[in-house]
């Protein structure tokens, strides 16, 4: 890495997170179809926490809390309240399958910026198939608005 | 108020206009950096010395005017100026979804 003050200073911007292996869903596509890494070989939050300071002083702005399903993360809201106080702009990459409302509430307050749903499909039958998991394209679709209310975005899906 | 109707077809903001950042956009200032960046989902822009003065005003408090006539005042600079830059990257960010008037 060019480490530098000349101006040609290039530096990372994002971190990917890979919080858990673990998922409800079974896309075929995702890096992580069977379990990696297990459970009790996941980083712990006091881990991830000192990467999320270290990736900061690298210059990382945005991190993406991902998996698997970062929902599965019993910790979670630990996790994202390190990064926040690391000084990372937070985005959580999730199925929504799992995120309950009261969790979302506790990850604003720990300073998450941004959720990101993953779609399988525009096609719910199809998008259903893909995750191996019947429902989950309505889950997701219902997941803003039983996260923030009436007032939300209605996303444009089928 | 909608975006739209505080600003007209050029572009131009409206003098009543509380500019401020959304939900999920912040100004930061990250030293590894090397200065100001507005975060954005999936998104990061670097923001010069002049775009953080503006953007830093943007508390959805203060109208353009009072932005416009603080910068003014603050760096000595023509009134007329200072609103002609101040709409422009103000207009620019809310057509990128990166401000809220």
């Amino acid at each position: 890495m060019d480490t530098s003050a000349n101006g040609n200073n290039v530096r990372p911007l994002g971190l990917l997170a890979e919080l858990t292996h673990r998922c409800p869903l079974g896309c075929p596509y995702c890096s992580n179809p069977l379990e990696l890494d297990h459970r009790s070989d996941e980083l712990d939050a006091a881990i991830w926490a000192r990467v999320f300071r270290e990736a900061a002083g690298l210059g990382v702005l945005q991190v993406h809390l991902s998996g698997g399903e970062p929902g599965a993360r019993r910790d979670l809201v630990e996790i994202t309240a390190a990064a926040h106080d690391a000084g990372l702009y937070t985005n959580l990459i999730t199925s929504a399958v799992g995120i309950t409302e009261k969790t979302l509430v506790l990850l604003a307050d720990a300073g998450l910026d941004h959720v990101q749903i993953s779609i399988q499909d525009s096609d719910p039958a199809s998008a259903d198939h893909i995750a191996g998991y019947k429902g989950a394209y309505a889950r997701k679709k219902a997941s803003p608005k039983q996260w923030c209310g009436e007032s939300c975005r209605s996303p444009s899906m089928p | 108020m909608s975006d739209n109707q505080m600003t007209d077809k050029a572009g131009t903001v409206s003098p009543a206009a509380r500019p401020r950042l959304p939900h999920g956009v912040r100004l930061v200032n990250s030293e590894a950096q090397g200065g100001w960046v507005l975060l954005a989902p999936e998104r990061v822009f670097k923001a010069d010395a002049i775009a953080a003065e503006i953007i830093r005003r943007c508390t959805g408090e203060a109208s353009l005017d009072a932005i416009v006539d603080d910068l003014a005042a603050t760096y000595s600079a023509p009134r007329e100026r200072i609103h002609a830059d101040v709409s422009a990257l103000i207009a620019g960010l809310v057509e990128k979804r990166l401000m809220e008037l």
